[in-house]
């Protein structure tokens, strides 16, 4: 063989022994991996795990991108990444079973037309396109789900939002929720208004709502009581029956329900809206006691609220619409135990066990040990803080239980047997006891619904959920109802790291800017008002001939207007000053510092070299 | 291993007494941050990360490292001096990892010459320390892995231009090996198992994992065999030029 040949043959025979060994280690090494991340961010929750482990048939995963129409947004690309790296790692967890493609659709191809077909939510870009940025998945009966938008500011319920998704194409059917309640949540309810608790319960379970005149529950796997109409004694005896039945009840209950009375879009209140809720008969048999007279307050967590004091808007706590953070949460329930940033309540009950009850009665949400009761007339009045800070008493028995699981053996709260009345209720079909031991979730709050309460608008950045209401709603429902392998996977913490001296000077500058624009902007109306009433008696115009004092008091007005204005304008020009300074100064001290040192070493050295004798 | 050394340190001082490595270092120093703030609109995305940083590296280490790379064998060809270090009593893996390391410490000193990015977003937020310096580690290897292809064609040829496209042309490739677009040109004609242990070679796809934080053992092995493969390639390329010149 010549010489060439063999070197062309030994280079080639380097080339596929590196090529060999890498396919080979990438099978074998691959699953020895170590997540050097702070948070642990790529490691996988248990619950992932069981999910992924128990899948029975293969379910396809295409995650649907607009790469070069994401290219422009360095958020949503940095977003993109985490979501990759996510599916794969599920992916390359799932012994096969999982397979995952990537989808660039590009624009009029079917590969687009597909993906809208399967109900993705393109988001229109500035240049005109349209950027895809979800999942879709498919199982072996063609079943199929879909993540319409992978949301940036959602990125805490990544992992949770795939893994249900996977978990969803798995399972053989839906799970049924029943839901009694007053508010308006029901598709075609009277002012229904989109709620996104009640739109993500939707997406996972097959809810069924029954209207107040309801006559049978139908056969559920949980019955939510959400801030219900008062219901008469046949519908309590159904209830009553279900419970006993399924065991699975979770009921939310207020004396003093804002989220109830909110107007609808026809700036009312809906018809027949309910300011408390009750659940007189149940609740005792179900060994738990709640007075709906009663609110409770909290003013170590106080939520902050917008308030008018003395002609200001000024920043206040208000003990009647707290947080309750983790530490006033149950660390033994995993449903809230999972929670990291607290929920929000508004004006809720106070709930307490009943002595000699057979249910074992354990708060999941509590008051801190500052915690106060208030009546719940007062609290409808929407009292100010300094009002309630000179009434508030806090409780001897604070922390007070806002939320509480009963669990045990239940007894019928109607030990007779079926009321007698309008509805025909067979007698023989009674239960007095249930089978086995209930699960019964008792929230004395239905604002924790409110999004109002969870969520910050932000017509910049995005919503961001403050909050863990919705996932506490979730969580539960999946341990009532659904999966509870999902209920570890809520509350995981986001891998986003925020410039938070850039937050702080933008909350700053804005601050600074609102406070400033509202004095300025009064002080320009009154301006204006005060020179239009000039002009109307005519005494502003020296036309008019109005006496010289009063042309003058005209002319120094316009002056006023005129700086207003201008300082107006400079506030407006001032907002990012701050923060483009700080972005120059670190342009300088990482972009152009570095070479300049290595410039200046570098004539020192070559310099110092030259005068070495040598 | 002395004779290892003592190559190293002949080759570092190399880069050091001519303007070569501080023009480098500038170069580097001025377009990874750059990239990162201009290209990669690192202060819009709003999060104290350095992804915007580690998201471009990739591209310019691989028009940078060949250029590092470029003289290690050819100048000595162009200069003449090829003969005297393969008549000096060094093991030819000894003078081929010399060269290797010295140009792989000068890629690290302009990686590090990035750590006043660090720094800024440990001053703009709190950042996942652990998650950057293993993005560090993995720049650092993807760095190794270029020097050593570009290297192996240093010894192909005389001509350091030429070493140091080859040298673009061959990282480039070993980079975009994991890409939709080439996946896609290639599945179209060949099996699509063709296609994807294709994609399981790419220094990209590789890197991206140790990008993000997270350290796999094949990753990890997958660089140190292309930094293998490099300089088995141009231990075999001078010893037949050796061979040839005997």
């Amino acid at each position: 063989m010549s010489a060439p040949r063999f070197l062309a043959l030994v280079l080639a025979g380097l080339i596929a022994l590196f090529a060999g060994f890498n396919l080979f280690t990438g099978v074998v090494l691959d699953s020895v991996r170590l997540d050097l991340t702070e948070r642990g961010l790529y490691r996988l929750s248990p619950g992932t795990l069981e999910v992924l482990e128990r899948i029975e048939e293969p379910v396809q995963l295409d995650f649907v991108y607009s790469r070069e129409e994401a290219a422009r947004y360095p958020a949503i690309r940095a977003y993109a990444a985490r979501v990759r790296e996510m599916l794969r790692t599920i992916a390359a967890r799932s012994d096969g079973m999982v397979r995952l493609d990537e989808v660039d659709p590009e624009p009029f191809s079917p590969a687009e037309d597909r993906a809208i077909a399967a109900g993705l939510e393109p988001v229109p870009t500035e240049e005109g396109g349209q950027l895809f940025f979800g999942l879709i998945g498919h199982n072996a009966v063609d079943d199929r789900r879909t993540v319409a938008f992978f949301d940036p500011a959602e990125e805490a319920r990544l992992e949770y939002e795939i893994v249900r998704l996977i978990a969803e194409l798995d399972r053989a059917r839906t799970p049924v929720i029943a839901v009694i309640s007053s508010l308006p949540f029901a598709p075609d309810a009277q002012g229904a208004s989109p709620n996104p608790v009640i739109d993500e319960l939707a997406a996972a379970y097959d809810l069924v709502w029954l209207d107040e005149t309801f006559e049978a529950i139908p056969e559920a796997d949980a019955l939510f009581l959400l801030h219900p109409p008062a219901l008469t004694e046949a519908q309590t005896y159904l209830v009553d029956q279900f419970a006993l039945r399924t065991g699975r009840v979770l009921a939310a209950l207020d004396p003093m329900a804002h989220v109830a009375l909110k107007p609808g879009p026809d700036g009312l209140p809906p018809l027949r809206a309910e300011r408390d809720s009750a659940l007189p008969r149940l609740l005792p048999a179900w060994g738990a006691a709640y007075d709906p007279t009663v609110v409770a307050m909290d003013r170590r967590h106080g939520l902050p609220v917008q308030i008018n004091e003395g002609g200001r808007t000024r920043m206040r706590a208000y003990p009647l619409w707290f947080s309750v953070p983790p530490g006033g949460m149950s660390t033994g329930f995993p449903p809230v135990a999972a929670l990291s940033r607290g929920v929000n309540v508004g004006s809720p009950g106070v709930l307490r066990p009943l002595e000699g009850a057979a249910t074992a009665f354990s708060a999941i949400l509590a008051t801190s040990p500052e915690g106060a009761r208030l009546d719940a007339d007062l609290a409808a009045g929407s009292p100010s803080p300094d009002e309630l800070a000179a009434i508030y008493q806090i409780a001897p028995d604070a922390p007070l239980a806002l939320a509480a699981r009963l669990s045990g053996p239940l007894a019928s709260a109607f030990p007779d047997g079926p009321p007698a009345g309008e509805l025909a209720l067979d007698p023989a079909a009674h239960r007095a006891r249930s089978d086995g031991a209930a699960e019964i979730i008792l929230i004395a709050d239905a604002d924790l619904f409110d999004p109002a309460f969870f969520i910050n608008p932000d017509p910049v950045q995005g919503d961001r959920i403050v909050a863990d209401n919705l996932a506490l709603i979730l969580n539960l429902a999946d341990a009532l109802a659904g999966d509870p392998a999902l209920v570890s996977l809520r509350s995981r913490s986001s891998s986003a790291r925020p410039m938070v001296r850039v937050e702080d000077l933008r909350a700053e500058a804005e601050a600074r800017y609102l406070a400033l624009q509202e004095e300025l902007s009064a002080e320009l109306a009154a301006a204006e008002a005060e020179l239009e009433a000039l002009n109307r008696t005519g005494a502003g115009s020296a036309l008019s001939g109005a006496a010289a004092a009063e042309t003058g008091q005209a002319e120094a007005l316009r002056a006023r207007i005129l700086e207003a204005r201008e300082r107006l304008r400079d506030i407006e020009r001032g907002f990012r000053v701050e923060i483009d300074a700080l972005e120059r100064a670190l342009l300088f001290w990482t972009v152009w510092v570095p070479p300049v040192l290595v410039l200046l070493a570098g004539f020192v050295f070559l310099l110092l070299r030259r005068r070495r004798p040598r | 291993m002395r004779a290892l050394y003592a190559v190293y340190r002949r080759e570092l001082a190399a880069y050091f007494e001519t303007p070569l490595a501080y023009v480098f270092l500038v170069v580097f120093a001025f377009a990874a941050p750059s990239f990162a703030w201009q290209v990669g609109r690192l202060f819009e995305t709003g999060r104290a990360d350095l992804a915007p940083l580690f998201d471009y590296m990739p591209w310019l280490l691989l028009v940078l490292m060949p250029a590092l790379a470029m003289r290690a064998w050819a100048e000595e060809r162009d200069h003449g001096t090829l003969e005297m270090l393969l008549a000096a009593p060094i093991p030819l893996w000894a003078a081929a990892g010399g060269k290797f390391f010295a140009a792989w410490t000068v890629a690290a000193c302009a990686i590090a010459l990035t750590a006043p990015m660090w720094i800024a977003m440990n001053y703009l937020g709190n950042p996942d320390n652990a998650a950057i310096a293993t993005a560090y580690i993995g720049t650092l290897l993807i760095a190794g892995g270029y020097l050593a292809l570009g290297q192996a064609l240093s010894a192909v040829t005389g001509n350091q231009v030429v070493a140091f496209v080859l040298g673009v042309g061959a990282c480039f490739l070993i980079t975009v090996a994991g890409l939709p677009f080439v996946l896609d040109a290639l599945s179209a004609r060949l099996p699509g198992a063709f296609a994807e242990a294709l994609a399981e070679l790419s220094a990209l796809a590789r890197y991206e994992s140790l990008r993000r934080g997270v350290l796999s053992l094949a990753d990890l092995v997958y660089f140190i065999s292309l930094m293998a493969l490099g300089l088995a390639l141009a231990i075999t390329l001078i010893d037949a030029r050796r061979g040839a010149g005997r």
